[in-house]
């Protein structure tokens, strides 16, 4: 399967949406949904792409399709590069390459009756006459487990996943070399997904698609998928094989999803790793690896002894004070929850003590830090905090509180055939930042 | 389990009368929630878990719904025969809810503090700087870091999860000693269900409330029930411990629901569809898609629940002298012969 030419190949696509402000439509930053991902898909091969939403999986799913155009990167398919497609071409490539929708009740016109609807797409290609087309519809209809009378039936008529199913006709009539699926099956029943599921393997067998499944169900994508890439935030931070990838997980962030699944294995209760927060605006990624923000392994300098929790607790904490949440009046509320808003009288400074105590309670320090330099940075930025001095805060945490993982973009780690991760913990050379910047030590 | 229970649902039947027919969405459901425990209750699409739980405090539109019969128990009363008024004190000060679409749920122009204040106030007679305090403690309950400064947020501002939270806060407003909450992780993605999963339980232990979880995701159920409820076409299927549920499933239909998860070894999805709400099979209603079905199945009413070792019962005739078991697929149709012979 992987030696001849692969039947997709993704290189380098980017999808940046614009944010503009004003008539004059004046560009104020970009939403980088999708930043540079490269992936593979072979004939006849499954590949799933799962993260979290607004990880930007169906606007790379779309990219592929061209229904986006991409602002950077190409798609090769078969070999031609459809970023350059012309019209004409890219009615051809339409035939060759299908998508079916999370939601089949929005996807079908409610007034077209289900034979309408699928013979749409011959129409458009100019292929064969009507009774030609009818007889090729019904065929397809009993292929999906539907009967060849429900030609002349409308969407209503059906189930929810006899219309996905009626979907997947659509998508096949033309006789597609690759499918694109958007969650098909997560506005579904369990009982019902498992139908689809079958069935989208039945054909693949079949037919020698090639599938693209999106969907956000691990459950689902490890059941059916033979590779499988991680996003979050634009990019793919692991590409493997689905056995491989779900036992053998690489990428801190792989692992946390992977352990969020919940598993009807009594035994696992609760024992599972936690990502604190949500994802980050991805119109302002955060710098370096674009997960160090939430990621539980997020590494500490050589210096520090540390737990890896405190860590955490204190790459938190330095992240809210960068996006200069900890003003004087944020902590003061803090202090001093029961006053009245309105007759607040924020002073100049505020007593350190009580802040470093409020501050230790809000990111879960009470314990201590552990190490005496780590601990004593924190206090020092507590003060500055406590003076209003949030610019001497910032580059006190920016200077000694370093990790690579903010400082530097993780380079792809190849990790064995086929399967490769962006992760400083997995690359080599990438040693944990050492106590190397001396010249904006405090001490 | 000798105390009396807080909730005791007692043959309970919703019925929505429609342009098609009467819709028989609950139809004689009964189970207890003890003080304490967490209660799911799971099944497909159109099994009416939903309208189980609003009918406990009559969230449903009356007309069209209608509780024709059966009665729910709290603390010993009935609340069917309570005023609206009575039911109305009920809800929010003993009973929270958590719907599924945080989204909805809030108001878009007030900050999240007037909505939660709203809620104190309602039932409580406090002062509006006490209601603020609370708000302020209840966001930090729920986990949203920076309360203080966050209390005068719109809802815009806060991220699905975040979200959630809120409307957990709002729920918990007044010391409920239940929340419903049905399909509160749905529309969230899986690590921020982990996250809500995880504050479930720790307001369980730290709060002592009673919790009805609704829920399709069987995933979910591992996760949190201390007991489970399974319904199908309105009846319920099997109830029992979660222990008993997922290492003993009794009921045909427990069987196959758990076989088709998807990322199990094998993927069998369950023949058929959900039958018709305004006019049900006999019998069993799940016996046009068990394979285990005999004729015995296909005739009458729904079988009774049987009770079978521990805390578990079943509604199948196969279970009928108590404990028993489900036949070999392959004696099923000499049952029926044999069956046939006797009469």
């Amino acid at each position: 399967m992987s030696t001849g030419r692969p039947l997709l190949e993704v290189e380098n696509l980017k999808k940046h949406f614009p944010m503009t402000r004003g008539m004059m439509k004046e560009e104020i930053g970009r939403v980088r949904a999708v930043d540079g991902i490269d992936f593979t898909v072979h004939q006849g091969e499954t590949f799933g792409l799962v993260g979290e939403s607004g990880c930007g999986k169906s606007t790379a799913a779309r990219t592929i399709l061209r229904l986006e155009d991409p602002t950077a990167g190409s798609v090769y398919f078969d070999g031609d590069d459809i970023t350059e497609y012309d019209k004409a071409a890219l009615k051809r490539y339409r035939r060759n390459a299908q998508m079916i929708f999370q939601d089949p009740d929005s996807s079908f016109d409610p007034r077209m009756s289900v034979g309408e609807s699928l013979e749409e797409p011959l129409i458009v290609h100019g292929m064969g006459d009507r009774s030609l087309r009818r007889h090729l519809v019904k065929d397809l209809l009993e292929r999906v487990g539907l009967q060849a009378e429900d030609i002349n039936r409308y969407p209503h008529e059906f189930s929810g996943g006899q219309k996905q199913r009626i979907g997947l006709a659509r998508a096949l009539i033309l006789n597609p070399s690759m499918l694109v699926a958007d969650e098909p099956v997560s506005a579904l029943d369990v009982s019902v997904q498992a139908e689809i599921l079958n069935l989208l393997d039945e054909f693949q067998d079949a037919f020698g698609l090639s599938i693209i499944l999106i969907s956000h169900n691990l459950g689902v994508v490890r059941h059916i998928c033979d590779r499988v890439g991680v996003m979050y935030m634009g990019e793919l931070v692991e590409v493997g094989r689905t056995e491989e990838l779900f036992t053998d997980p690489k990428h801190p962030y792989t692992r946390s999803l992977i352990s969020a699944i919940p598993s009807t294995d009594l035994d696992d209760r609760s024992q599972r790793v936690r990502l604190s927060g949500s994802v980050p605006d991805p119109a302002d990624p955060p710098r370096g690896c674009r997960f160090h923000t939430r990621c539980p392994e997020v590494i500490p300098p050589d210096h520090y002894d540390l737990e890896q929790e405190t860590w955490r607790s204190l790459m938190d904490f330095k992240q809210r004070v960068e996006e200069r949440h900890l003003t004087i009046e944020q902590l003061y509320v803090m202090l001093y929850p029961d006053e009245d808003e309105e007759e607040m009288d924020v002073p100049e400074s505020l007593p350190q003590e009580e802040v470093t105590s409020v501050l230790s309670g809000e990111y879960g320090l009470e314990s201590g830090i552990g190490d005496r330099k780590a601990a004593e940075v924190f206090e020092a930025t507590s003060g500055h905090l406590a003076a209003g001095d949030l610019e001497t805060a910032i580059e006190l945490l920016e200077s000694e509180y370093r990790t690579v993982c903010q400082q530097e973009t993780p380079p792809v780690t190849d990790e064995g055939p086929d399967h490769r991760s962006a992760c400083h913990l997995r690359s080599e050379g990438a040693a944990p930042l050492s106590g190397e910047s001396e010249s904006v030590a405090t001490d | 389990m000798t105390e009396q229970p807080l909730l005791s649902i007692r043959d309970l039947k919703t019925h929505f009368h429609t342009d098609d027919g009467v819709v028989k969405a609950v139809d004689g459901v009964s189970f207890d929630v003890h003080r304490g425990e967490t209660v799911c209750i799971v099944g497909e699409s159109g099994s009416g878990k939903s309208v189980t739980s609003e009918s406990i405090t009559q969230l449903i539109p009356m007309p069209p719904g209608e509780i024709v019969e059966g009665s729910v128990y709290y603390d010993g009363n009935d609340i069917t025969t309570m005023t609206e008024d009575g039911v109305r004190s009920l809800r929010g000060s003993q009973i929270g809810h958590v719907f599924q679409n945080p989204q909805g749920a809030l108001n878009p122009v007030y900050t999240v503090g007037y909505q939660i204040r709203e809620a104190i106030l309602s039932h409580r007679d406090v002062s509006k700087a006490e209601a603020r305090e609370l708000a302020v403690e209840l966001l930090e309950e729920v986990g949203i870091p920076e309360a203080p400064t966050r209390v005068d947020d719109y809802p815009h501002e806060f991220s699905g999860g975040m979200k959630q939270r809120v409307v957990i806060a709002i729920a918990l407003a007044c010391d409920p000693e239940m929340l419903i909450a049905d399909e509160p992780t749905t529309a969230l993605d899986v690590t921020i269900e982990a996250q809500i999963l995880d504050l479930f339980r720790h307001l369980q232990q730290e709060l002592d409330m009673s919790i009805i979880f609704i829920t399709h995701d069987l995933g979910v159920v591992a996760e949190i029930a201390d007991r489970v409820v399974v319904m199908y076409a309105g009846k319920v299927m099997e109830t029992g411990s979660v222990e008993k549920i997922f290492e003993n499933p009794a009921h045909p239909y427990t069987k196959a629901l758990l076989e088709c998860l998807p990322g199990q070894a094998g993927l069998e999805p369950i023949p058929g569809a959900l039958p018709s709400v305004t006019d049900p099979p006999n019998g069993c209603r799940f016996h046009d898609r068990c394979p285990y079905a005999i004729d015995m199945c296909r005739t009458g009413e729904q079988p009774p629940l049987h009770d079978l070792p521990g805390d578990h019962a079943v509604s199948c005739i196969h279970y009928e002298d108590g404990d028993g078991d489900l036949p070999e697929l392959e004696d099923v149709d000499r049952m029926d012969a044999a069956i046939g012979g006797a009469r």
